[in-house]
């Protein structure tokens, strides 16, 4: 917020799109049409400037995926998705010797999922995304990290819709832990749960229009230090 | 045409699965046993931190460098997680610094909500570098109004006599008006 004079409402309206693009996920706990930014900011202070509306829910969950082998998925299904690349990275422990504002591990990560993947210009070639979002501000410091735009842009693509479903860059179009819930250690399940249903065509009321190709998720964990990512493709 | 060989798959309808409530829990109506489990553990700190607890005793910051990566580093370790090689040289640093980022908390440690909040963050020690190079604390002689980030702060430490090698030597870092 200092470093880039990004405003509390910016972060806001994350939590705002999240909660609205969770109605119609069928595991949905905080989905609500009708929440607003003055919600969020009215909402309970917690640890300034976290306020209760800011965070998603601890919440009980699993999520699966079926993996199969090239060699055998056309007896299972004529439209597979396939999973391109995946990274990895973890920065130090002593979160208090590093600069907290830009993720570095989720660059990292995020550079070794893209090389596997082939992407060269994540910008242009990622159609959406389902970054970590235990927190609405850290959606934004995500999808810095996935460099899906400059560092402090995020909250102005937020801003402007860009980030909305019908967006040119739809950010958790699942309605992401701050609509659905946060199963804490499932989460990148979640994540990848959604990217297999936009890019197959079957998120039902949460769809994507215009037939997405390429999507990543991520996922974060321990003091923040760590993050994983995969990226899959329409088959 | 040619026959499909397709192989069936079956999966749930109802992903979201069936609501469990405190309720079940209370009204027996799930079978559950009650643990409570009384755990105690020691733990090894090893001889970097060992060494700046010792220092926090006598009222002293310390840092140590890794000459290779030109850090001097605090809380201070044995090894560089950078570059993996041994820290060394020890260095005494001010018990000032300037404030890297804070939280005004609602919540006390316990997660109980509170009326007066506690003023907790990352103060960059001077001296450490790169910046940010420091770490977590309290502050105090400050109202959640006037704490800023970049503010300079000083340590306010316990008398001697009450001084344990922990941490909470230093009660909270205070408003720093000199250089």
């Amino acid at each position: 917020m200092t470093v880039y004079d990004v405003k509390k409402e910016d972060i806001a309206r994350v939590s705002v799109k999240n909660k609205r693009n969770a109605v119609g996920h069928p595991c949905a706990q905080l989905a609500d049409p009708n929440i607003t930014v003055e919600d969020v900011l009215n909402s309970e202070i917690m640890a300034w400037p976290v306020q209760r509306l800011d965070i998603s829910p601890p919440s009980d969950g699993a999520a699966a995926l079926i993996y199969c082998s090239e060699d055998i998925v056309r007896q299972y299904t004529d439209d597979p998705v396939w999973v391109d690349g995946v990274g990895w990275n973890i920065d130090s422990t002593m979160w208090t010797n590093r600069d907290l504002y830009f993720p570095r591990y989720v660059s990292e990560a995020a550079k070794m999922a893209y090389k596997m993947a082939g992407i060269h210009n994540p910008r242009k070639e990622i159609d959406f995304a389902e970054p970590y979002d235990p927190f609405d501000y850290k959606e934004l410091h995500h999808m810095e990290g996935l460099l899906l735009c400059d560092k402090g842009q995020a909250p102005i693509l937020t801003r402007e819709g860009v980030t909305q479903r019908d967006g040119d860059l739809p950010i958790c179009p699942s309605g992401g832990l701050l609509g659905v819930g946060n199963p804490i250690a499932a989460t990148m399940g979640q994540k990848a749960c959604e990217l297999y249903w936009q890019l197959s065509g079957k998120a039902g009321k949460r769809q994507i229009p215009g037939d997405p190709m390429v999507g990543v998720g991520q996922a974060w964990g321990d003091i923040m230090q760590m993050a994983t990512v995969i990226c899959m493709r329409r088959g | 045409m040619e026959k499909s060989n397709k192989k069936e798959i079956t999966y749930p309808k109802n992903p979201a699965g069936t609501h469990l409530r405190s309720s079940d829990i209370r009204n027996k109506v799930i079978t559950h046993s009650w643990w409570e489990p009384e755990i105690q553990y020691a733990w090894s700190i090893g001889p970097a931190m060992s060494k700046f607890l010792h220092g926090l005793k006598e009222g002293k910051i310390l840092g140590i460098h890794c000459h290779k990566c030109k850090r001097l580093i605090t809380p201070p370790r044995s090894f560089c997680e950078y570059c993996y090689g041994p820290t060394d040289t020890w260095v005494e640093l001010k018990d000032t610094g300037t404030i890297n980022t804070y939280s005004i908390s609602y919540l006390d440690p316990n997660a109980n909500r509170i009326e007066d909040p506690i003023l907790i963050g990352v103060i960059s020690i001077d001296g450490a570098y790169p910046k940010p190079m420091g770490f977590m604390h309290y502050f105090g002689e400050m109202s959640k109004d006037e704490i800023k980030i970049g503010m300079r702060v000083k340590a306010v430490w316990k008398p001697e006599n009450e001084r344990e090698g922990a941490i909470t030597d230093i009660k909270y870092f205070k408003p720093y008006g000199g250089d």
